[in-house]
């Protein structure tokens, strides 16, 4: 029979992330000794005290259904952290559970976007914004930076005509670069919002992986004028080490909370109630998260040190998260720019078994997504691998 | 500001009728609750047991978004076997629920104009995600003269060069009803003919009381054109795990894993561990269950027919008895809301699912039997008044 798909199924094409990650780790089965720097998601084990609570959980048992929003106690939890962090009060209705920081976007994108709208997005952008955006026939505006380091401006919006969106997407620290917004350059994109009308959603999944002497800036504590605006994205995955748990926040006005849920309430119901149970003891953890940032942080250095020597390589040190955005177009071939990124990675895991993302996806042709995410040793031998395939690549 | 889909979304008002429940119980109130499809029991232990080895084995990270492949192929091979089908782990995609197979399908299947049958009464879901999406609900009746069944000439009528797609439900939620294997036959020769897909939801496919489960995928034809949502909600008694997953052509589930990766990524991860060993380990403990709700089904459904002005025939699966009340003189809804307010009865009312529930109240009996005996003595106490 003729498969009649809908036109969803045709836009939405498969995150490269992931799909790269599988082809790495198909290698890996056959036990080649493949380095995986594809995939973003902390190497380490969830904290104890969390699978400790899950386990609590399992023994007692009446995990049933909860409200599709979350179980009230988590809700307030978060209300009550994320009002010190972000400096507002916040209420438990305010606050929503979901399967992971992606499906907040999801639902926050779905319940805003009619067919046509549009949505700015800084360049680069995780994978994920423009297959969303994509779905909902909505259109993505892409924001590229004209300054080095990856970070928008109020001139930039407004080149972009970013003030005819729905929505503006915000990532700090961002995936794939790992720049890290200031205060005051929040500020200035706050005072550019201040004269616009779109939601923004901030995407703060990495807020405890920051390297800098000031830290994660929360967009609402620069804008707390702007909070009905304002959708904070956020979740357990990255600080915590939880991401196959399918743990995610979302902060926002209630009536927009409100239809968040009413349209989980279709797609998935509530959130695992176990891992529901578990998150209740995440925020007693902070020892835990920081001590994760910091190994991140020294990882990050070890990887800086050995790459900057590589000829023809050019990046910015990463403030926050856990990846490093290098410039390739150094060694692809000046006669054949399109592709490059893609043929490096291939030549990469080829030869040296490294697996890496090229950066077309992102947004950035000629460039390669390093993740840190794994040891010291792992990560200097895959330097080393780099500047031997570099020397091998044909452009 | 909203999204102008939002306005075609509906409720699952059993939700709704749960929290006006508890408020009242907050008030001091004793209330039975027999509103929501969740069973009482707790997760059998050797699937508990496989779910705490699981966290402390590290199952906390990210996995392929259509399913960690050892537990799809435990999910193909179950299918296989219990449905007497051809199908591997390709075919498989595992969700957070089967809640999320009814909107990945449909996300992927149906285009904006195009048509979706689906049975009325019925799971309330059905109908606001076919809205949602843009296309046009076509509710198939189910009348109780038919044993919450239709007629294949019904069906037919309903057809047009526009549908893609019925949704079947069997057992079903809310009359319990079961389709007979003369039903799937026909209704798998009008699908062939008019080449549309068939969501089948059996959820409920252990919950059966006479006779065993047939799935629809096995009629000559069937098995391209269906999509089979299971889970482990029901059977295991997981609700809150969430846990489950569809079984459909290798196409139609690429697509939906991809949904699935960018929507929510994948199932947590510890959940499907202990969702593989609920298939391969023993049944004993969800036999028990099928077992106990069956004597609850035969004691509710006997102290039903006993209350004047109820009729209530016996279903034949799933924990759902759907009793007419038309005799009563009310409408359903201001039923619901008088049981609930004034006899301290938490039921629904057969328009949650859909226009054609009007004149029937749905009871779920996943609650103990000195509970049901309690909800029958103050059914029987309304019955009473309203009837003087
Ligand atoms: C920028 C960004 N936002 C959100 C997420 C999603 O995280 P989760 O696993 O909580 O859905 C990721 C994960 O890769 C990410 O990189
Ligand atoms: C007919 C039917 N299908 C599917 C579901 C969804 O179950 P889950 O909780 O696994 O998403 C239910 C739950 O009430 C149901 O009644």
């Amino acid at each position: 029979m003729e498969m009649r798909l809908g036109w969803l199924a045709d836009v939405i094409d498969d995150s490269p992330t992931l799909k790269l990650d599988g082809q790495a780790k198909q290698l890996l089965a056959r036990g080649e000794p493949v380095i995986n720097l594809t995939v973003g998601e902390p190497d380490f084990d969830t904290p104890l005290r969390i699978r400790e609570a899950a386990h609590r959980a399992l023994d007692e048992g009446g995990n049933g259904y909860t409200a599709s929003a979350g179980l009230p106690a988590l809700r307030r939890k978060v209300a009550d952290y994320y009002a010190a962090r972000l400096g507002v009060s916040i209420s438990p209705g305010e606050v929503i559970v979901s399967n992971g920081a992606k499906q907040i976007l999801y639902n926050a994108l779905s319940i805003l976007l009619n067919q046509g709208d549009e949505v700015a997005v800084p360049v680069p952008y995780w994978v994920t914004y423009p297959a969303q955006i994509a779905a909902l026939r909505a259109r993505m505006i892409p924001v590229v930076p004209s300054h080095p380091g990856w970070k928008i401006t109020p001139e930039d919006l407004d080149r972009a005509g970013a003030g005819r969106a729905k929505a503006l997407i915000l990532n700090t620290p961002s995936n794939p670069s790992g720049a890290v917004y200031t205060r005051a350059e929040l500020e200035a994109l706050a005072e550019y919002c201040r004269k616009t009308s779109f939601f923004i959603l901030t995407d703060e999944i990495y807020e405890d992986l920051v390297y800098t002497g000031e830290g994660h800036i929360p967009l609402m504590t620069v804008a707390p004028d702007l909070r009905h605006r304002i959708v904070t994205v956020t979740g357990l995955s990255k600080s915590y080490a939880m991401t196959g748990w399918r743990i995610g926040f979302g902060i926002a006005d209630e009536k927009a909370i409100g239809a968040m849920t009413r349209l989980q309430s279709h797609s998935t119901s509530n959130v695992n109630t176990i891992a529901q149970k578990a998150s209740l003891a995440a925020f007693d953890c902070r020892d835990e998260v920081e001590a994760m940032a910091a190994a991140f942080r020294a990882r990050r250095d070890a990887l800086v040190a050995d790459l900057a020597s590589i000829p023809g390589l050019r990046f910015l040190v990463p403030d926050g998260a856990f990846y490093l955005l290098a410039d390739v177009s150094g060694l692809v071939d000046p006669e054949r720019p399109v592709g490059g990124c893609w043929r490096l990675a291939e030549h990469l895991l080829q030869t040296e078994k490294l697996a890496v993302v090229p950066g077309e996806p992102f947004g950035v042709p000629n460039h390669l997504r390093l993740s840190y995410a794994a040891g010291e040793t792992t990560l200097r031998e895959a330097a080393a691998r780099f500047r031997r395939a570099t020397a091998t690549f044909g452009g | 500001m909203l999204a102008k889909r939002m306005q075609r979304l509906g409720t699952e008002t059993a939700f709704v009728v749960l929290a006006r429940a508890r408020a009242l119980e907050a008030q001091g109130r004793d209330i039975v609750h027999l509103e929501i499809g969740e069973p009482d029991f707790d997760t059998p232990a050797n699937i508990v047991a496989k779910g705490v080895a699981a966290l402390q084995g590290g199952e906390t990270h990210y996995g392929p978004a259509a399913g960690k492949p050892e537990v799809r192929k435990v999910f193909a091979e179950y299918i296989a076997r219990d449905r007497g089908l051809d199908v591997g782990p390709e075919n498989v995609v595992v969700t957070p629920g089967g809640k999320p197979i009814m909107y990945f399908v449909m996300t992927a299947l149906v285009d904006e104009g195009d048509e979706v049958i689906y049975p009325n009464p019925g799971f309330p879901i059905y109908e606001s995600v076919i809205n949602f999406l843009g296309a046009k609900s076509v509710p198939l009746q189910l009348s109780e003269a038919k044993d919450f069944s239709f007629d294949i000439a019904d069906l037919e009528r309903l057809v047009s060069d526009r549908t893609k797609l019925l949704i079947l439900n069997s057992p079903q939620n809310p009359t319990g009803g079961v389709l007979t294997g003369a039903d799937l036959d026909a209704i798998a020769r009008l699908a062939v003919k008019h080449d549309f897909w068939v969501l089948s939801d059996e959820i409920y496919s252990k919950i059966i009381y006479e006779g065993t489960h047939e799935s629809i995928a096995t009629r000559p034809g069937m098995l391209e054109r269906t999509i089979i949502l299971d889970g482990h909600s029901k059977t295991y008694a997981m609700t809150g795990w969430r846990l489950g997953y569809g079984v459909m052509p290798k196409e139609l589930a690429d697509a939906v894993a991809k949904l699935q990766t960018n929507c929510n990524s994948c199932t947590a991860s510890f959940t499907q561990i202990a969702g593989a060993e609920a298939l391969t380990g023993p049944q004993d403990a969800a036999a028990a269950m099928v077992a106990e709700f069956r004597a609850r089904r035969d004691l509710l459904v006997a102290g039903l027919n006993e209350i004047p002005g109820i009729t209530c025939r016996l279903p034949r699966g799933a924990f759902y008895v759907f009793p007419n009340v038309s005799q009563l003189g009310r409408k359903s809804s201001e039923l619901e809301s008088l049981l609930l307010d004034k006899y301290g009865v938490a039921a629904l009312s057969g328009t949650a699912f859909g226009k054609f529930g009007e004149g029937y109240l749905r009871f779920s009996y996943a609650n103990s039997q000195p509970q049901i005996r309690k909800a029958l003595e103050r059914v029987r106490a309304m019955s009473a008044d309203l009837l003087g």
